[in-house]
């Protein structure tokens, strides 16, 4: 890596198989790829011409994109108890076992007082605000959540994260007809291996959530999350096929956080997670190619936005300062406040209680500040790292819990730094259209565009 | 704002040099959420 001669002192230069010399300047993500190893020197210029007429506006757009706070979304857990017992669950076991929930005067007054809160919001924005329900099990509430998704259906838009266990055929139908945004946990094709980290109690997530794929029938709002751990990472351009074949749009490939120590164990090994990642990458592609319908894998998909496109990124993991505190945060069931779901148990980040004090005061606890204060450039290794703001070093919580740091390098780092390179090679090969949603496609417009 | 050819402007020339671009944002990030919600017309 070196600095490009002259006065570009911002524009870094690197080598990456596949695609060609890499011009990028790492503040703003401006980037641009020479195919005859830099030689052509009237090609360099129009390049150096476009991003000197770029620069500034594209530093105010990241900057704005980075620093601005504002919230759109937010997590609420409707209970701490668990069908399951997934071994990198996030939620403390013994909370698991015996934890709190809400009830239904509580989510009710969370919800107004959410409503009152996005209330500028949407004022501003076309767009209604979203809530998640999310881990551990929300479908052990589903008659709480499902009334509350009718009775606030004008004013949110309303997502549910579930491993399908408790889901049945007409549950599907209610969420389809209210547009509820829905993902499906689903670890491997392999039921023997889906079973070791998604356990159970005397049943399976497996059948059901395969179940629940086929009732969802190809629905837009749709998307699987599996948790990439050392078991099943092998089988991830399999479970790929399988989702396509099955009309699902869009699979999260999430490598396993480790926000308690004994999860740490699960992490698959860097170069493993590597090679079989981009094997799903491919294997998306090339199903996608091969029929009308496609299949993104969201969190690559992301990284290519994150180069192509920075601002419309939809996992807000990959940015730094990331979304937690930011863009959204989390409701517990005992009413507290944290900047993300995967803070929960972390005392010091908890913003206050929704049933005692604002949400305003919340947003502007320390817990909350200190999030949206960590940046890359703060962070050794990741301040000299070209990739910077495009990966963001995620996560905050999974460093604090196992070093008590928020500003280390992330756990991945290497993982991140291949699958970048992969992206750009996927650019330069003309293969990103395969990456993004069919539907947007056609409508695309661009800030700028070179191709010489 | 350059209005491209869609998904024409995203391949590479078979002899080209050299390709930048930056793809224009109808809607920021902060319109978003990091769950994966289902906009037809997002490009993820």
């Amino acid at each position: 890596m070196q600095n490009h001669a002259g006065a570009e002192l911002s524009l870094k230069e690197e080598n990456i198989k596949k695609a060609g010399k890499l011009l990028i300047d790492p503040d703003n993500v401006f980037w641009a790829l020479l195919f005859d190893q830099g030689r052509n020197e009237a090609a360099r210029k129009k390049i150096l011409s476009l991003y000197n007429k770029r620069r500034k506006e594209l530093d105010a757009s990241m900057r704005d994109f980075r620093f601005t706070t504002e919230f759109n979304s937010v997590y609420i857990n409707p209970t701490d108890i668990c069908n399951a017992n997934c071994p990198y669950c996030y939620i403390p076991p013994s909370k698991r076992r015996s934890g709190k929930s809400l009830d239904n005067r509580k989510l009710l007054y969370i919800l107004r007082k959410l409503d009152k809160f996005f209330a500028p919001y949407r004022k501003i924005r076309k767009t209604k605000p979203m809530i998640i329900y999310h881990a551990s099990e929300p479908l052990l509430m589903k008659g709480m959540i499902f009334s509350s998704i009718e009775k606030f259906h004008k004013k949110f838009h309303f997502g549910i994260q579930t491993n399908a266990i408790l889901l049945e055929k007409k549950d599907v139908e209610f969420l389809k007809s209210h547009k509820v945004s829905v993902g499906i946990s689903l670890d491997s094709l392999d039921p023997k291996i889906n079973d070791l980290t998604r356990k159970a109690k005397g049943t399976t997530n497996y059948s059901r959530a395969i179940q629940a794929i086929k009732w969802f029938n190809g629905y837009h709002g749709l998307n699987v999350i599996t948790t990439v751990t050392k078991h099943n990472v092998k089988g991830l351009a399999g479970l790929v096929r399988f989702l396509h074949s099955n009309k699902v749009s869009c699979v999260l490939l999430n490598p396993v956080r480790a926000t308690r120590k004994a999860v740490i164990k699960l992490r698959p090994g860097t170069a493993e997670l590597t090679k079989y990642f981009i094997e799903a990458v491919n294997a998306a592609i090339e199903v996608s190619k091969r029929s009308k319908r496609r299949i993104i894998i969201g969190n690559f998909s992301n990284i290519v936005l994150g180069i192509s496109a920075p601002k419309a990124r939809r996992l807000m993991c990959d940015i730094s300062p990331c979304g937690g505190g930011r863009c959204f945060f989390a409701v517990t069931p005992d009413g507290s406040m944290i900047p993300c779901g995967e803070f929960v148990g972390l005392k010091e980040f908890c913003g206050g209680n929704i049933f005692k004090t604002s949400v305003k005061k919340a947003v502007f606890s320390k817990g909350f500040k200190k999030v949206r204060s960590r940046v890359v450039e703060d962070i050794p290794e990741c301040d000299v790292c070209i990739y910077r703001n495009v990966c963001g070093s995620p996560c905050p919580a999974e460093l604090y819990s196992l070093s008590k740091d928020v500003k280390g390098v992330s756990p991945y780092c290497e993982f991140y730094k291949k699958i970048i390179e992969y992206a750009f090679a996927l650019i330069a090969q003309g293969k990103t259209k395969y990456l993004f949603r069919k539907d947007a496609l056609s409508d695309i417009k661009f800030e700028y565009s070179l191709n010489i | 704002m350059k209005k491209g050819r869609g998904a024409a402007t995203l391949k590479k020339k078979k002899k080209g040099q050299a390709i930048a671009y930056r793809i224009k944002c109808k809607r920021t990030a902060n319109g978003l959420s990091h769950y994966v919600p289902s906009d037809k017309k997002a490009l993820v």
